[in-house]
């Protein structure tokens, strides 16, 4: 056998990477080789010193350094913040809240869409393009949309689920189908975080009636912090009174985890 | 494709949920500070740029796909880290690079050096090969990853990757038995 060619198989036979067939090979040449074997003697030297060095440890200031920075984000990400309040601050602190919530980005993100429509109607009449027949490609392209959505909620893997619920921020009018389906995800998934990201979707519809009602009666049904303390802050956001015996109920539970219940206190401190 | 521990909570992260990201710090923030540590050797670097990495994969996390691997998506950022840590730092570069050491350092510092003199040889002859070379030995022999990782991870072919691995692991053999 060519020494050449076994060579190259030396480093993975001492890995421990080869096929059965190639290990096989290797071992038949090593028998009657005597350089490639002293050469697998010192790669298997080699090989278990790099094993054996010891892993360094980083100073404490690496993970207090993290976490400080997933507190930063999440501070950025998130309508209110844990932080202790005074109550002279309420005013100024609700008039950040309102700004910092991303429904005002979504409704940005609508007129620029809107706007762009309206060009393009503008631009069709000019150039003889029929209306009627590129409202029907838009109105299929949503339904199309619609019915992958409530398919994808079917699906087992939770992430499949979120891209579904996801689906959502492409949809300006969702059917009341789709409301539904979110409202039964928001309530019934498995998943927190499946949960999580259906009650953020729905908050985009709040001004629907309906959707409103699901929002407020979720709150007694959720035990998850994160989803506790999204519901509170929509319902900071809506200025909704309605939901106070909810949070007072997330607030005097015991069980409640402690940031989700400084919220709600917090909360009920705003919606008076 | 079903999906892992790993992507589940980076795809959690992409969704928002930041508090995700811990437990996949937790696993692997070990593993990128002896990777900066051992291509830098500098506990401060090291510890720098890990945290760097991790800056990135939030600043990123609307990039990663759920056919993605985390830990090949997270070592593609750690490479980049490097290199920009390398040509940001490239006049000032040098192998000697050290830190200020406060008393504490001075004690962590001697805890490490009580290695057997095998691995002493083992570093002295690492510190011979070329960064490109030592990166190579890092990714395929430090951290285990596989050649078709490496491979997604730099871009090259997974061919031109098992030569590269082989020519460094062949000349670290060399370095470490002449100064044995």
């Amino acid at each position: 056998m060519d020494c050449k060619k076994i060579n190259n198989l030396l480093i993975d036979f001492v890995d421990k990477q080869l096929d059965a067939e190639q290990t096989k090979l290797v071992q038949t040449h090593l028998e009657k080789c005597k350089s490639c074997r002293q050469e697998v003697e010192e790669l298997a030297v080699v090989m278990t010193e790099i094993n054996k060095t010891p892993e360094n440890k980083p100073s404490a200031k690496l993970r207090a350094n993290f976490m400080q920075m997933i507190e930063e984000e999440k501070s950025k990400s998130q309508t209110i913040e844990a932080q202790p309040l005074q109550d002279n601050r309420i005013s100024n602190y609700v008039h950040k809240v309102r700004f910092m919530n991303p429904m005002y980005q979504v409704a940005a993100g609508f007129a620029i869409l809107i706007a762009g429509m309206l060009m393009g109607l503008i631009i069709n009449k000019d150039s003889g393009v029929d209306n009627t027949q590129l409202m029907a490609l838009q109105n299929e392209v949503s339904y199309m949309k619609q019915v992958v959505m409530l398919s994808k909620l079917e699906q087992n893997s939770p992430s499949s689920r979120i891209q579904a619920v996801n689906y959502i921020d492409e949809i300006s009018t969702p059917d009341p189908q789709v409301i539904d389906a979110l409202i039964e995800t928001m309530n019934t998934d498995d998943n927190a975080n499946v949960r999580l990201a259906a009650t953020t979707a729905l908050s985009r519809f709040s001004e629907d009636q309906k959707v409103r009602e699901a929002l407020i009666s979720s709150l007694s049904i959720q035990e998850d912090p994160m989803v506790q303390i999204t519901l509170i802050n929509i319902m900071i956001s809506l200025h909704e009174t309605k939901a106070k015996p909810f949070i007072e109920q997330i607030a005097e539970n015991e069980n409640t985890n402690i940031s989700a219940k400084t919220i709600a206190q917090k909360g009920l401190e705003i919606l008076i | 494709m079903e999906l892992n521990f790993d992507e589940i909570k980076m795809i959690n992260v992409k969704n928002g949920d930041i508090d995700s990201l811990v437990p996949l710090f937790d696993k692997y923030h070990l593993k990128l500070y002896n990777f900066f540590l051992r291509l830098t050797r500098n506990k401060e670097t090291a510890e720098d740029l890990t945290q760097n990495v991790f800056s990135r994969i939030i600043s990123y996390k609307h990039t990663f796909k759920e056919e993605y691997k985390f830990k090949t998506w997270m070592y593609q950022m750690a490479r980049n880290v490097h290199i920009d840590h390398y040509h940001k730092n490239k006049a000032y570069f040098s192998d000697f690079e050290e830190t200020e050491s406060s008393p504490e350092k001075g004690i962590e510092a001697i805890d490490e050096n009580e290695k057997t003199e095998k691995h002493e040889i083992l570093k002295e002859a690492m510190n011979l090969l070329s960064d490109d070379e030592r990166e190579i030995l890092e990714l395929s022999k430090f951290q285990d990853l596989k050649y078709d990782e490496i491979s997604k991870i730099t871009g090259n072919s997974v061919g031109a990757i098992k030569v590269k691995v082989h020519r460094a692991v062949n000349k670290l053999r060399n370095n470490y038995f002449q100064l044995a």
